[in-house]
């Protein structure tokens, strides 16, 4: 397991001698080859969860491709190299081999905040790429909040952990786990934290902006899952029923807000980001089933696995979507029956992905019992509420049928929608799950 | 043998009409030429003629004790199991005997009739299908497969009555144009007509139904001659058995046009008059006579027809068919339109015989006909039902042909009209004196040995049956008389544009049917049961009254027009206010009632597709508010949430803490 | 339960998931054509499973738990419902044919056959998948994508009126039936929870919050009384072949809660009065409301399916006996009500009237769409049709469940009350639109043969379905089919 990380580190520096190389010799146009490439050493992994780095090997690909569309890159290159290693670490971040041990706890707890810190700077310069002096108000926005979510998840992290070590200080934890939480939500941008976002899709150019509202939301998630897991497994009582509540009701919360919000807003970049916040929520959903089943129910396997599913999933249908939207708008709105694929999969149509991530999270919300089950019926009240928005978003984007890169992109996303399709792909994806878990700690 | 041939002479009688009626109903959806189409019709009388002509090998050749033919057709296993089933008995032989010659005849009479019609494929698939309902309603042996002829015959009489759909000609309408009843029109359209026999039939039709699923549970089967009535008593009980049959004769009741469900049959005089001659001889309304003597004798085969809950039941029937005969005879004396007064002329026969059925567990007397045996009621009403069908028959059939010769459906005629149309006066005549009662016709033994009868069950259910009995033979023979006077004698003089035109196939059909109808005098001596059809009628009581109704048919005939009983007529022509009632008062609740369901509906429509998701567009409005896009305002917010978040922490570290 | 391979049926119900995407290439005519032939595998294989009385199971594969095993059932009750639907999707998409043309010019845009086809057949086919699966989430999944493909071909080719737009309505429509189905969803997946599986040949009990979150999804799908308001639009303002065709997807439901019952009858069982009356005074209020529905002869039809849904849900609490009635009567009804909605496709293709105000006296016009419609109405009221055993069914299953007796006459009454209301609006209808004299001046026409031969198929079906030996065969089929399913 521990070599694995030799292969991110190498492919890592592999990435940025290349793209130094190409730009040396004003090559940059030719960047994205080798950063496709560079991305691929992520799958030396077991076979049994290889689906993992696999989806978001092509949730990357996509963000790389969609950067092709970008013509007034000033980072011209560098981008591709950014998307690569972003992508790198994400699909190792599962990967940190953390255990419920002291030591493991505070030896890899700086190794995960260092990862936080990683995607945190990637998305300073993300958000700049191509801007214009219009979309400058947005940049700093954006940046200005990543900031603040960087310092309050630190704060958070730090503070939960010293509770832990002190032991039995239930308020130094509960204000741990707020900032933390705080942290995380402002850094994806979930309801009540969410105010930064619908001015950031809007306002900013909607190629990088699909790279903040895709690839960008999955490490702080991860990061989240793995540090929360292992202490709360061992805390349990009081702890978890404050984590699980908190977790939960902003979640809610999330769904709500975003969805409702998404309602009456006209702009298609607008609704994305409605839709982004309600998005948050579900996965939030998932986050909290995961971290606290141990401690909730005896037999967790089956909420780990499909929590974790619904999770990965929802995240990469998230991604997904978003970056074939943003694309499609980038395109001048030419989507054709894409948009409504998308659009489906959003809603949660089977057998379209979308579906499957939302069934395994409600699986597993369910598995809770009743703590879990109203948050499940929420989520899909919340999935009919959001189905208005999204009709009106396909067919708002369905003008004409795209072409060259546009097209490429869309038609990539739209595949990994189409994924869902496949029957033994779901299936696939849950029995990997199985195997994830054993990254977690301690494992179920 | 004879049960194994039954079902391919049945296939005869009800596929082979509606098959070869089928070509000019296809025909004239494609192309509508009157003279074209002639040899088509001709084809879909002679499906009525094998339909004849296989009756009339059933009821010849087939030998005098039931014979039974039956093949599987539903199971409900533990329950009961359905049987396509046909039976051969006294009731079916002659009454499919009459059912099909009388479809033949009547057919051959429309195919003058009705040689300029707008609508041939139309009447002459619903005839034809008018015809084989009934037949296979008669012939079958099983409840379920009855109800299929049954509801055939609704259908079709709702299509037939409706034949002239366009509502465009005034001389198909029933009641005065223009008249009105408590601000409703009192004249009515063939649709109207149409719709309003088909609801109320189906009113009785959709009871009777679930009737026929209780008896299968209860009973263990639908076949008449399987169900064991014993066990359905036993279980259900008195009131239980009353209403399981009260809810089977719904559909009697109303078919038959028993008060206070006959006023679709008045109105049903909007079809063409052929229609009204089959419908009201020997199809629809006989079809309820006929399955309540079938019923009768199914409980009389199982020994059950003294169980109390059965005698609560004929009670019943016994008042509301002689009311009905009443009402429906003083009906007709008021009445100015000659198919209507033969309407309600049929109201009042349908009433009568449905009350001398009923008498049956009342009596003990039984005639045997061959092997077959059947209650002595049973068999008067049965047999008043083959006369009234052929007299009636014979009067619409002239009435029709009258219409076609003045040209209105109004009372007029006198002496010339009659000696003009000589058969017509004389099938009137023949018709009118055979079903009135009067001696020595084939009515008068019939009605004498009614007489007979209601008098000897009196004792047991009131003397007000037989009192109903009496008023209504008067006022019956009283109108026939006025209705033969008020079209040849007396009615005024006929105002016809054009010499008569043709008219031969017509006036042989008719005289046809009173020729047999004035034979059928020979019917009470032939069968071998004098104490109940013979001598009754050498009462001198019986004689008395047989002159009385002499002396009124005489006076009818001289003074048609009685003298006006003011407000009692009025109600007679307002057929008892019944239109009234059902087009004012139930409609208006009807009315009510769907404004009260719109208006539910409506609420619930506006709840959850307008005001609720304009809340969520409002709440919707709310949450975009905070986004003013000043990044101070953010870091203010960003700050807020986290310092709430805070709060809630601290005052949870209080509460457990 | 048996289980055995049946290539046929797999091979019947692929073949029209190949013609969707045929038909998305294909000319309009090919298209049709494609659609027909596509569905006949399917109708004749159903017809020899009802004649056969086949009864097993079809294995598909193996998922993970909950999911569990995905097997397709071949038996009496998902014969006939899956004869009806594919009998009825072949004859419409030949009545699409005229229709689509005309509503392609009246809402000026070039002919779109090439996105209609598709779209139709994956709503006829994706019913067909929920009637022979037998998974919970194969259930779901072809609820969705029937709600899906309906849903779509209303937002682009349907009606706006009565101050709404086409996209509004199907909103409206999406999202109703939206909510049904992952109300539904929940249910299976605790079903799924509590048994392992939501394989249906292996779950043997469904908890009461299953239960009962699949019972009010279900009951809005259907929709009872009460959550019926959307069906008048989406029934009222579809383009009328589509309409035609959802009449199945809100009828499965009825399909669905009886297969469910029938695995585990006790929720029904316990709630059985207060639902039959509840069925029998919605059924009755909306029968009522079938009056006020003048202006328009499509949003009469829709308020009559909501009455006629009332049998349905009356069926599910009326044991055995009742579920055959409510088969029975689910096949007359869709036949009928199909032939309707096609009678009110033709006066629209031929006339442009939808306002029944403005109608009477059609008959003299378009004689042949008038017999038609009578053979409709005749369906539904059952008379002549095989809508006459589904009544006598519903009155069985009554009688066996409730017995009879002066405290459940109520119900009895109610019954014949509800059946005998189909009969008068319905007959009501058909004066109003086709007799009397016109309201509006027209003139005669003749519609084409695509508009005309498909209704009478449809409507002779019926009529044929009432008679030995296929009322015989149907019967039996559905019978053994419930004792199969009770008995294991």
């Amino acid at each position: 397991m521990v070599e694995y990380i030799e292969v991110i580190v190498s492919s890592v520096i592999g990435t940025i001698l290349v793209t130094a190389a190409l730009l040396a010799f004003r090559r940059e146009e030719y960047a994205w080859i080798p950063a496709i490439i560079l991305l691929l050493p992520d799958l030396w992994v077991n076979i049994n969860y290889m689906v993992y780095p696999i989806l978001i090997d092509i949730i990357v690909v996509g963000n790389i491709l969609s950067l092709k569309v970008l013509s007034n890159s000033q980072y011209r290159g560098l981008d591709y190299a950014l998307m690569t290693i972003v992508g790198l670490v994400s699909s190792y971040a599962l990967y940190v081999p953390i255990s419920s041990s002291a030591v493991d706890i505070a030896s890899y707890f700086g190794f995960l905040l260092g990862l936080f810190m990683i995607i945190s700077v990637a998305s300073y310069f993300i958000i700049q790429i191509g801007a214009k002096p219009e979309n400058m108000d947005a940049a700093i926005k954006a940046i200005v909040a990543f900031v603040i979510a960087t310092v309050l998840f630190f704060t958070g992290s730090v503070v939960l952990l010293s509770a832990y070590f002190i032991g039995s200080s239930l308020p130094l934890f509960m204000l741990g786990y707020t900032l933390a939480l705080l942290g995380v939500m402002l850094e994806v941008g979930a309801a009540p934290m969410h105010i930064w976002v619908p001015d950031v899709f809007t306002a900013g150019d909607p190629i990088p902006v699909s790279v903040l509202a895709s690839t960008i939301k999955i490490m702080p998630i991860i990061v989240l899952v793995k540090l929360m897991y292992p202490i709360l497994t061992s805390l349990g009582g009081f702890y978890v029923s404050y984590t699980f509540w908190l977790t939960a009701v902003m979640s809610a919360l999330s769904m709500l807000i975003g969805n409702v919000g998404a309602l009456t807003s006209r702009e298609p970049s607008r609704v994305l980001a409605y839709s982004s916040i309600a998005n948050m929520g579900y996965i939030l959903a998932a986050a909290a089933a995961l971290i606290n089943a141990p401690a909730i129910v005896p037999q967790s396997s089956q909420v780990l696995t499909y929590a974790l599913a619904g999770l990965i999933m929802q995240l990469v249908v998230n991604a997904a979507g978003k970056i074939g939207f943003f694309t499609i708008i980038k395109g001048d709105y030419k989507g054709s029956i894409y948009s409504y694929l998308l659009g489906l999969s959003f809603i949660g149509t089977p057998p379209l992905l979308g579906f499957w991530s939302k069934l395994f999270i409600i699986i597993s919300l369910v598995y809770l019992g009743p703590m879990g089950l109203w948050l499940a019926v929420f989520l899909v009240i919340n999935s009919v509420i959001s189905v208005p928005y999204y009709v009106r978003l396909s067919r708002d984007l369905s003008l004409k049928a795209p072409s060259g890169m546009v097209l490429y992109t869309v038609a990539l996303m739209t595949a990994v929608m189409l994924l869902g399709i496949i029957i033994p792909i779901p299936a696939l994806i849950v029995s990997s799950s199985k195997g994830l878990l054993s990254y977690l700690s301690p494992p179920p | 043998m004879y049960e194994s041939i039954l079902p391919a002479l049945i296939a005869l009688m009800t596929l082979i009409p509606i098959l070869f009626a089928s070509p000019i109903s296809v025909y004239w959806s494609i192309e509508q030429d009157n003279r074209k189409a002639r040899p088509l019709e001709y084809l879909a009388v002679i499906g009525l003629g094998v339909a004849a002509l296989a009756s009339t090998y059933i009821a010849v050749a087939y030998p005098m004790r039931a014979i039974i033919y039956t093949y599987p057709w539903i199971s409900v296993p533990g329950v009961f199991t359905m049987h396509v089933s046909f039976i051969v008995d006294f009731l079916s032989r002659y009454m499919g005997l009459l059912t099909a010659w009388l479809a033949f005849i009547i057919g051959v009479y429309s195919l003058e009739y009705m040689a300029n019609d707008y609508r041939l494929g139309w009447f002459w698939f619903f005839y034809n299908t008018f015809a084989a309902s009934m037949l296979l309603l008669v012939y079958s042996n099983n409840l379920l497969l009855m109800f299929i002829g049954w509801e055939g015959l609704g259908l079709s009489s709702w299509a037939l009555i409706g034949n002239w759909f366009k509502d465009d000609d005034e001389i198909t309408f029933v009641g005065k144009l223009g008249d009105t009843v408590l601000g409703k029109p009192a004249w009515t359209t063939p649709s109207y007509a149409a719709y309003r026999a088909i609801v109320t039939i189906r009113f009785g039709d959709m009871p009777m139904l679930g009737a026929l699923a209780a008896i299968g549970i209860f009973g263990g089967s639908l076949d008449f001659n399987m169900i064991n009535w014993g066990h359905l008593t036993s279980v259900l009980g008195t009131i239980g058995t009353a209403i399981v049959l009260i809810a089977f004769l719904l559909g009697p009741f109303t078919k038959s046009a028993q008060f206070p469900f006959n006023d679709w049959l008045l109105t049903a005089m909007t079809g063409p008059t052929s229609v009204s001659a089959l419908l009201h001889s020997a199809t629809m309304v006989a079809a309820g006579v006929y399955v309540f003597m079938r019923l009768t004798l199914s409980l009389y085969g199982a020994g059950v027809l003294t169980s109390s809950g059965v005698l609560l039941t004929y009670l019943v029937v016994i008042y509301v068919g002689l009311l009905t005969a009443l009402l429906g005879s003083l009906f007709a004396l008021a009445i100015d339109e000659r198919k209507v007064i033969l309407a309600g002329s049929t109201m009042a026969s349908l009433g009568l015989m449905m009350g001398i059925t009923a008498a049956t567990p009342y009596l003990s007397s039984v005639v045997t006909i061959g092997e077959y045996v059947l209650p002595a009621a049973v068999l008067v009403a049965f047999l008043y039902l083959i006369i009234h069908a052929l007299s009636k028959a014979t009067l619409f059939l002239v009435s029709g042909h009258l219409i076609h010769e003045t040209g209105t459906r109004f009372n007029v005629g006198d002496v010339e009209l009659a000696k003009r149309m000589k058969l017509a006066f004389y099938s009137t005549i023949a018709a009118a004196i055979t079903l009135g009662g009067v001696p020595p016709l084939a009515g008068y033994w019939i009605h004498a040995s009614m007489d007979e009868l209601v008098s000897s069950v009196s004792q047991t259910v009131g003397w007000g049956s037989y009192t109903l009995l009496i008023l209504t033979s008067i006022a019956y023979v009283a109108f026939l008389a006025r209705f033969t006077s008020l079209n040849f004698i007396k009615g005024g003089r006929v105002e016809h544009k054009e010499p008569g035109h043709g008219g031969l196939l017509m006036a042989i059909s008719y005289a046809l049917t009173a020729t047999v109808a004035l034979a059928t005098v020979a019917v009470p001596f032939t069968i071998h049961a004098p104490s109940i059809l013979v001598e009754p009628g050498y009462d001198a009581y019986v004689v008395g009254i047989g002159v009385f109704l002499w002396v009124i048919f005489i006076t009818a005939l001289i003074k048609p027009r009685a003298p006006s009983l003011s407000s009692l007529t009025t109600i007679f022509e307002r057929r008892y206010y019944l239109q009234a009632f059902m087009d004012v008062i139930l409609a208006g609740f009807g009315r009510a009632l769907i404004e009260f369901a719109y208006l539910i509906s409506h609420g619930i429509d506006v709840l959850f597709n307008t005001l609720i998701p304009s809340l969520f567009t409002g709440f919707s409005r709310v949450i975009r508010r905070v986004q003013v896009g000043l990044l101070n305002q953010y870091i203010r917010y960003i700050y807020l949430a986290t310092v709430v978040m805070l709060i809630i922490v601290l005052i949870l570290v209080m509460v457990y803490g | 339960m048996i289980v055995h391979m049946d290539p046929i049926l797999i091979f019947s119900l692929s073949l029209p998931i190949a013609a969707v995407i045929l038909t998305a290439v294909l000319s309009k005519r090919a298209s049709l054509y494609t659609a027909v032939i596509s569905f006949i595998p399917l109708i004749a294989y159903s017809l020899y499973g009802i004649f056969a009385n086949l009864d097993y199971l079809v294995p598909l594969g193996n998922l993970p738990s909950p999911i569990g095993g995905m097997y397709l059932i071949n038996d009496g009750l998902s014969n006939s419902f899956g004869f009806t639907i594919a009998l009825v999707t072949a004859m419409i998409s030949i009545v699409s044919e005229p229709y689509m043309e005309h509503r392609f010019r009246a809402l000026g845009i070039k002919e779109e056959f090439n996105i209609y086809y598709p779209l139709f057949i994956l709503c006829g086919i994706s019913m067909e998948w929920i009637v022979y699966a037998y998974n919970l989430l194969l259930m779901y999944i072809g609820l969705e994508v029937s709600l899906i493909s309906s849903f779509l071909l209303i937002y682009f080719y349907g009606y706006d009126g009565y101050g709404r737009t086409r996209q509004w309505i199907g909103l409206l429509y999406f999202v109703y039936t939206h909510i049904a189905s992952v109300l539904f969803l929940i249910g299976a997946i605790m079903v799924a929870l509590t048994n392992g599986t939501m394989n249906l040949a292996a779950i043997k009990y469904v908890p009461p919050v299953a239960w009962a979150l699949i019972l009010v999804g279900m009951l809005i799908k259907l929709p009872s009384y009460g959550p019926h308001v959307w069906l008048p639009w989406a029934h009222g303002m579809h383009p009328t072949p589509v309409a035609a065709l959802i009449i199945s997807v809100v009828g499965l439901a009825s399909y669905i809660l009886a297969r469910i019952y029938l695995i585990s009858p006790y929720f029904i069982e316990s709630i059985r009065i207060p639902l039959l009356a509840y069925a029998i005074i919605g059924g009755i209020l909306v029968s009522f409301a079938v009056f006020r529905q003048r202006h328009s002869y499509k949003w009469l039809l829709a308020y009559s399916t909501v009455a006629n849904m009332a049998y349905l849900l009356a069926g599910l609490t009326l044991g055995t006996y009742g579920i055959v009635g409510l088969t029975l009567h689910f096949i007359a009804h869709q036949l009928g009500k199909a032939v309707l909605f096609m009678t009110a496709g033709a006066i629209i293709v031929q006339y442009d009237v939808l306002d029944m105000s403005k109608m009477g006296g059609l008959q003299n016009y378009i004689p042949s769409i008038g017999g038609a419609a009578l053979l409709g109405w005749m369906s539904l009221a059952g008379i002549f049709t095989v809508g006459l055993l589904g009544e006598f069914f519903l009155f069985l299953g009554l009688l066996t469940t409730l017995g009879f007796s002066l405290s459940t006459l109520w119900a009895f009454v109610g019954l014949a009350f509800l059946f005998l209301l189909t009969g008068t609006y319905g007959f009501w209808a058909l004066k109003e639109v086709f007799y009397g004299q016109p309201r509006w001046p027209y003139t005669k026409t003749k519609p084409s043969n695509k508009l005309v031969v498909p209704l009478y198929v449809l409507g002779l079906t019926s009529v044929i379905l009432l008679f030995p030996p296929i009322s015989t065969t149907l019967v039996h089929s559905i019978l053994s089919a419930i004792w199969v399913i009770t008995h294991v």
